[in-house]
């Protein structure tokens, strides 16, 4: 009975997360009064959206650098490839295609760098990636404001600012616009389901699954795991950390692109910002934590994260007549749910450490 | 030999994604002393895709090609807007000397002026 209840305990302290986020969306959802049919046309489409993103983050996990909130570097590539491809007027899935050709070697570099300097902030690579953000940033909107127009030719005059140089705030990705999601266009009772989407990102989760039993990804597991011990063992950790953050910037890259075709429009100095926040408040949601993480805590993460963002508005309008409540779940929730993480997973790794020291002293764990 | 492969990629989605607005005249035409009048009534259909133009004589649309090779279904039209003949011809984007098409040259055989620049 005790090992039960251990048992059931573990499980409920191990899915905290989820677990809260079902039972407010269960709360929310009949309040909303939205239809069955919208709320699924809805998740598939988020899913279709955000899940490369997220998918991303699973990499620098795996390789124990924790949750990459240097994966806006990635997004700001991406965006600088969209932003080439629509001055050329290149469209539809080659201009998708084009795009992330172009950044790839700058969602490299970005990546390199990003690895060279969490390298040198070993334990703290968290935090050290959320400030690099930041600061890459400022870079992004010097180079767009002031490099795009002047120092790099823009030949379209719609992008650019009325002094000459610098791209509009907003930018029309009218040409790639849900190019990629009407490619297999499917429906099924009235729920449009972008079937080419999924199938590059199941494309992208097979990719995972192998990668994790290839070499570098054992190597990975192993740095992750104990750095000393993989360096004893002979494994360049340095080098397997830099490959994972490079890999995990590439795919944020390619993520933001899929991203920005399904909505159509980008905000040029803003849609990057939130990518990582939501991309990361979506995997913890998931149930995955800073030392591990699975493909099916995206897929459920996604789900549940953006099921709440899209049902609290109407909710909140039902029941205190406020549908800024939406608004303040997007933020509140995004940071709080990443606080929550962090809390959980330091109090679960003091819990392991209390627990394996009384192993030690032969008395039976609780 | 991965780069040159990336290299070949963007290279072909460039050219087979590049898209270029272009204006289509129904105008009469004139070609080594021969008159060629505009057409009362045409329906346009660029690259198979809808939607498509409807044009009276003398008027101009506009269309988006994209890609290198094209092919314009012109389908002339009765009072009663039933198509009476079909036209179809292929170009390609290196062909246009501008980018304004005139159907009338363009569906006798690709006549010398079937594609000029705008005037400005």
């Amino acid at each position: 009975m005790n090992r039960k209840y251990d048992y059931f305990k573990h499980l409920l302290v191990q899915n905290a997360v989820p677990i809260v986020f079902l039972a407010v969306s269960a709360f929310a959802i009949p309040i909303s009064q939205f239809s069955g049919t919208y709320l699924v046309q809805e998740m598939l489409v988020r899913l279709s959206r955000n899940s490369f993103l997220v998918l991303s983050l699973l990499i620098p996990i795996l390789a124990g650098m924790g949750l990459n909130f240097g994966m806006v570097l990635g997004a700001m590539a991406g965006q600088i490839g969209l932003i080439f491809i629509t001055d050329w007027n290149i469209v539809g899935v080659h201009g998708m295609l084009l795009a992330a050709i172009i950044s790839t070697p700058l969602a490299i570099l970005l990546g390199w760098m990003c690895g060279l300097i969490l390298n040198r902030a070993k334990g703290r690579e968290m935090v050290t990636s959320f400030i690099l953000g930041f600061f890459m940033n400022g870079v992004y909107q010097l180079v767009v404001l002031y490099g795009f127009g002047s120092v790099v030719p823009v030949t379209n005059p719609k992008m650019v600012l009325s002094r000459g140089f610098g791209i509009r705030n907003v930018t029309n990705l009218e040409g790639i616009r849900k190019c990629l999601d009407n490619l297999l266009p499917v429906s099924v009772a009235g729920v449009d389901i972008p079937v080419a989407t999924f199938l590059v990102i199941a494309f992208f989760c097979l990719f995972v699954v192998w990668f994790r039993k290839t070499k570098l990804g054992q190597d990975m597991r192993a740095v992750g795991q104990d750095m000393d011990v993989a360096r004893d063992a002979g494994i360049p950790v340095e080098r397997t950390r830099l490959i994972s953050i490079i890999i995990s910037t590439v795919l944020a890259c390619y993520g933001q692109i899929i991203f920005l075709q399904n909505i159509g429009t980008m905000n040029t100095y803003n849609s990057h910002e939130q990518a990582g926040m939501f991309a990361i408040a979506s995997l913890l949601v998931g149930g995955a934590s800073v030392s591990r993480a699975s493909i099916f805590n995206v897929f459920l993460g996604v789900v549940l994260f953006h099921l709440m963002l899209v049902v609290s508005p109407m909710a909140g309008k039902y029941l205190i007549g406020e549908a800024q409540l939406g608004e303040y779940f997007r933020v509140f929730v995004s940071y709080g749910i990443i606080s929550l993480a962090l809390v959980l997973h330091a109090w679960r790794r003091q819990k392991e450490k209390d627990r394996a020291r009384r192993s030690l002293r032969g008395i039976q764990a609780e | 030999m991965l780069i040159v492969f990336f290299a070949a990629l963007a290279a072909y989605s460039y050219n087979e994604g590049k898209a270029r607005n272009i204006l289509i005249d129904n105008i009469a035409f004139s070609s080594e002393g021969k008159n060629y009048e505009a057409f009362e009534a045409i329906q346009v259909i660029v690259d198979g895709k809808e939607p498509s133009l409807f044009l009276l004589e003398g008027d101009r649309g506009a269309a988006n090609l994209i890609g290198k090779a094209h092919v314009l279904a012109v389908e002339e039209l009765d009072e009663n807007d039933r198509v009476i003949k079909t036209y179809r011809v292929s170009f390609k984007s290196s062909e246009l000397k501008g980018n304004v098409i005139n159907v009338v040259p363009l569906v006798r055989g690709k006549l010398p002026g079937w594609s000029y620049a705008l005037e400005q």
